[in-house]
């Protein structure tokens, strides 16, 4: 029995982060969806632990291992087609409700399927005489493994498909082999079959290119591969090269205007001939080719996919001039600020709907990037947002925080408008220039671009364009950072059509400050009903539910937030992250059911509290470098604390009636889980902030240790 | 920064409260909307477009800017214009009709129809209280072109059809003051009120966004059939007339798409009507399409070519020989532009001055 609840978890926290990384990919990397997918899970995983528990015969978990890994890689490839049946164009945008609601569903099968299998894990267990803690213990044992392997393997050396096969074909086999009894030759015969044709759909059809050939039918797709941070595919037509990262285009070649918008503009102000260069992003699609007609400059492109740098050899030539480094842009920053400073610094990360670019354009991330910059370097920060005819809205509303921070930053900012608006920053006083010097200036490159040049720009910098820019900007108020992330928000917000519930949505969180009052006040009710309830003592373990489930869930999305906004490297990292806290739930579960005693809640409460403050005082000062094993640290700490709470929990509500049905419980828990997964980073954060968010998980978790001590012991 | 083509312009068109003459307003306009009718037992239908919106009281049409209010149709826009620029004539595309001037541009808010690829969805897709207009009514619009010189007002932008009142009325003021009136529309009206509003305008320019019907149904949200039957009555009636059409990858960039097109304009229209094939850039709802390759404008310039047609352009590639005017008879280069700059013009009126040739438009 603890070998299949091992394999139980490696099949269900395998393929929920497996599924995770792909709904991220899939829905266009954003991550907004991770408390959707996570509240999904949970829901799945209670109805069908539910219904096998009430199933009247056991289920054969042999065969149930067979159809759900299969069901593995499947839910993957549907998952990635999914946005087919939901457009009409490949590349048409999905509202952001859509895509919460699709990565709820999407965990439908697996998570029902895992939750199943542990209802009759457990049943099976209850014949050998194991406890269902010790199959919980199994289970979590067997979620670290599969998130210590999905972590190296997926991104690095397979893709997240291919990472799916490989847990399927490893649970085909071993449910095979950790059956009581020996597996029959029927059996034997069906779980091989199953286990070659799941090889050949990978390896012979090339299963990833495959499922981006039928999806990007009217193209040719060059290659299609997974990175540690990304999915990524290369497309080809009429002679150019579209580069997909998530499903979105990052880059096209050639792309001679995008080039051009990128690199002429900063150098209008740097008046040297030599001129050191650090482009975050990627030089291949056009910044290289440029280079070379403009020899005074020496640039560095810093982009962390080292494998993309590898699939685009063949594809898009490469330029020698052009010195690269595979290496996050955090960690970059941290190492070399002392080695090399640079006069042009080149942000060219996409449009700041994820946590990952989010988390750049902050005033903290800005201050590392100073360090690598001359005094009088200029700082470029392009933008898709057209400011060319007018400025809308949401337009002011997006670039007002953007503005914000590199006005926070820098001495000094100035704007471009136009189809993609530029802003340009730097601490020297350069950019008072008139537009006859701008034009001298450009005239006396090496290179004559065709864009950025009097030809469009008479009109681009056309002072009535200019001064409705700066009005906009000049009203704005607020600002984006690693605190109060805005930006993926309004973000979305902006992508909604007008009448869309996105806009509805969005606009209601923002518009006042009402939902965090309208939680607190859920809670504070629950609490006093709990407390003065008739049978307090008793009662008020639902409320010790609701605590654990919203406190531990809503630190585990922080901590993926921080993560993500800081090193960038979620989505391959998620999987050891997801994998560490189901292992601590399931120690702390297990332990605390054997310790049996009261003092168990007040140990829990006051693990959970002293980690939350020590994570809102130390998660600004942690390197990127170290990143990840002070999540693995943090998370470890409160899912032992909250796998300790749960068991308190039970031990008081039920106290006395330990043959009671459970069910209450659990309900009550999955409640204060989906707050905490819908409500944390998804609603609460960008409207009070990372701080307050903190703040007000310990004054919960404080709130109900003093509770739990003055109420005292159960019975 | 200064210097432009707008220099003669002062602060006043800024667009920008506090700073020009024009102020924002949250009032919407009240003034009766044309081409309407009542409907036996309440409500009204538009028949401005071919949508033929039927509208209960309080209730809008598709396009979010008319209102019936007690059964009579209201236009919600009149005088509200939420953009509002200088442009060079060359950037709406006009490459026929006064080269190298400028042309006082403005929009409202709304659209009939609702392509997924639109430039200027944030105001089309939007309704009037959602956007920041500015309160000039016609006589305004008409003095400030006296005043600095410009020579045209172009209904630009988003939809003019559905702020047609406005613009009408602001044609027909200019008309009288000497000011040109140029629409650029996706040309979704109906025969009537097209009819009386061409002897207002000077120039008309149409995005034709496909020659499919399938495209226009599931890209455009509207019909090819009365696009192509308005493309006929504005030749037949003599205005002045080019075309514009998008190429958005694999959704309308096939040869035979080309090449039907090249061949309809031939006959319907005829070889001098000129088209500019522009790139699609990733907006809106295709935001995550990649731009048009300039092998694919190529491809279209070459079919096009082939087919016949004489005036065919390429949109925004400078420095392309597609981007500038070239004589049918002679080959001469009569207008050689780089972006929206003329670098030189070889015309004398409306002839080559080489070959003395006939250029159709308005020089
Ligand atoms: S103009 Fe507007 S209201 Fe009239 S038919 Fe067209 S969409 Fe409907």
């Amino acid at each position: 029995m603890r070998r299949r609840a091992f394999l139980l978890g490696v099949y269900a926290t395998g393929g929920q982060v497996l599924l995770l990384r792909e709904l991220i990919s899939s829905l266009h990397g954003g991550e907004l969806i991770i408390g959707t997918s996570l509240f999904g899970w949970l829901i799945w995983v209670a109805i069908g632990a539910t219904l096998g528990g009430r199933s009247k015969r056991p289920t054969v978990t042999t065969a149930l291992f067979l159809a759900a890994s299969i069901l593995l890689p499947v839910m993957i490839a549907v998952t990635r087609l999914v946005p087919l049946l939901l457009t009409d164009v490949v590349g048409e945008l999905i509202p952001l409700s859509t895509a919460a609601l699709i990565s709820v569903i999407a965990m439908f099968p697996i998570g029902m399927f895992s939750g199943w299998l542990f209802s009759s894990i457990a049943r099976e267990g209850s014949v050998t005489g194991d406890s269902i803690v010790t199959v919980y213990l199994w289970e979590g044992i067997g979620a670290f493994a599969a998130g210590a392997v999905a972590v190296v393997l997926a991104g690095n050396i397979l893709s997240t498909l291919e990472t799916a096969v490989a847990i399927a074909l490893l649970v085909i086999v071993l449910a095979l082999f950790t059956n009581e009894r020996r597996p029959s030759s029927r059996q034997k015969f069906v779980h091989g079959i199953v286990a070659v044709g799941l090889l050949v759909v990978v390896i012979v059809f090339n299963a990833d290119l495959a499922i981006d050939r039928f999806k990007y039918d009217s193209y040719s797709v060059e290659t299609s591969f997974d990175t540690p941070y990304s999915h990524q595919t290369i497309l080809t037509r009429d002679s150019s090269v579209i580069l997909l990262t998530d499903n979105v285009v990052e880059a096209t070649s050639p792309d001679v205007q995008a080039a051009e918008n990128l690199l002429i503009p900063p150098l209008i102000y740097i008046p040297e001939d030599e001129c050191e260069v650090l482009l975050i992003g990627r030089a291949e699609f056009g910044i290289a080719q440029l280079a070379d007609s403009l020899p005074g400059l020496h640039i560095t492109a810093i982009d962390p996919r080292a494998k993309l740098s590898a699939g685009l050899v063949d594809i898009v030539p490469s330029h020698g001039r052009v010195f690269k480094v595979e290496s996050d842009v955090a960690r970059f920053a941290t190492r070399m600020s002392e080695l090399t400073k640079y006069d042009v610094v080149i942000l060219d990360v996409g449009e700041p709907g994820t946590y990952r670019v989010s988390g750049i354009i902050t005033s903290e991330f800005m201050a590392a990037l100073k360090l690598l910059m001359k005094t009088n370097g200029v700082l470029l920060l392009p933008t898709r947002y057209d400011t060319d005819r007018y400025v809308t809205t949401e337009t002011k509303q997006l670039l007002g925080p953007i503005f914000n921070v590199l006005r926070s930053s820098f001495d000094h900012v100035t704007i471009w408008p136009g189809a993609s608006t530029l802003l340009l920053a730097s601490d020297n006083d350069c950019f008072d220039i008139e537009y006859d010097s701008i034009i001298a200036c450009i005239d006396s490159l090496p290179y004559q671009p065709r864009y950025v040049s009097d030809s469009y720009l008479f009109d681009r910098l056309d002072p009535l364009k200019i001064d409705r820019l700066w009005a906009a900007l000049n009203d704005a108020n607020l600002s984006n950072s690693l605190d109060r992330p805005i930006l993926p928000h309004y973000q979305a917000y902006y992508r909604a059509s007008p009448e869309s519930f996105d806009r509805r949505f969005i606009a209601l969180m923002f518009s006042g400050r009402t939902v965090p009052y309208v939680i607190g006040g859920i809670l504070a009710i629950m609490l006093a009903a709990t407390v003065w309830s008739g049978m307090r003592r008793r009662t008020f373990g639902l409320f010790v539910y609701v605590v654990a489930g919203i406190v531990s869930l809503s630190l585990e999305l922080i901590a993926f937030y921080v993560h993500q906004s800081v090193a960038g490297s979620l989505y391959s990292e998620v999987a050891i992250l997801i994998g560490v806290f189901m292992l601590g739930l399931s120690i702390g579960t297990y332990f605390a059911h054997k310790a049996g005693d009261f003092g168990v809640e007040i140990g829990s409460l006051v693990t959970l509290l002293v980690a939350g403050l020590w994570y809102s005082h130390t998660f600004r000062n942690i390197q990127p470098d170290v990143l990840l094993i002070y999540h693995i640290g943090f998370l470890f700490v409160t899912a032992l604390a909250t796998g300790g709470l749960f068991v308190a929990a039970t031990n008081r509500y039920y106290y006395g009636r330990s043959l009671r049905n459970r069910g209450l419980g659990y309900a009550v828990e999955l409640i204060g889980s989906a707050i905490g997964a819908l409500a944390a980073t998804t609603i609460l954060l960008p409207i009070i902030g990372l701080s307050a968010l903190l703040i007000s998980l310990s004054v919960v978790t404080g709130v109900t240790l003093v509770c739990s001590i003055v109420i005292g012991r159960p019975g | 920064m200064a210097a432009s083509h707008t220099e003669l312009l002062p602060e006043f068109m800024c667009g920008v409260e506090n700073a020009c003459a024009f102020d924002f307003t949250k009032q919407l306009s009240t003034v009766e909307a044309r081409y309407y009718r009542k409907l036996e037992g309440g409500g009204i239908e538009c028949e401005l477009c071919p949508r033929h919106c039927r509208v209960t009281d309080l209730e809008r049409g598709y396009c979010g800017v008319r209102e019936n209010r007690g059964d009579t149709y209201i236009t919600l826009v009149y005088g509200l214009p939420c953009a509002f620029n200088i442009d060079p004539i060359e950037k709406k595309p006009l490459y026929h009709f006064y080269p190298g001037t400028a042309a006082l541009s403005l929009a409202t808010a709304g659209c009939n129809v609702n392509c997924k690829f639109c430039q200027n969805w944030e105001i089309s897709q939007s309704r009037p209280e959602q956007t920041d207009n500015l309160d000039i009514p016609p006589a305004s619009l008409v003095d400030v072109c006296k005043s600095r010189r410009i020579p045209t007002i172009a209904y630009t932008y988003s939809e003019p059809i559905i702020y047609y009142e406005y613009m009408y009325d602001t044609a027909e003021l200019g008309q009288k003051n000497g000011i040109k009136s140029v629409m650029i529309t996706g040309g979704y009206i109906e025969e009537k009120p097209l009819a009386d509003l061409i002897r207002q305008l000077d120039a008309i320019k149409v995005d034709l966004k496909s020659i499919r019907e399938d495209y226009y149904r599931d890209i455009v949200g509207g019909e090819l059939k009365p696009v192509l039957d308005r493309l006929i009555q504005m030749k037949t009636a003599g205005i002045w007339l080019e075309l514009v059409y998008l190429v958005v990858p694999t959704l309308n960039d096939t040869d035979a798409e080309f090449r039907d097109l090249a061949r309809w304009i031939k006959k319907y229209l005829g070889v001098d009507t000129p088209i500019h094939f522009s790139r699609f850039h990733p907006q809106y709802l295709l935001r995550h399409l990649p731009a048009t390759p300039q092998r694919t404008l190529e491809r279209a310039l070459g079919i096009c070519k082939a087919e016949g047609l004489q005036f065919v352009y390429l949109g925004n590639v400078p420095g392309h020989h597609a981007e500038s005017t070239y004589c049918p008879k002679c080959g001469q280069i009569l207008i050689q532009r780089r972006g929206y700059r003329i670098v030189q013009n070889n015309l004398n009126g409306n002839r080559c001055n080489e070959c003395n040739r006939e250029i159709p438009g308005r020089f």
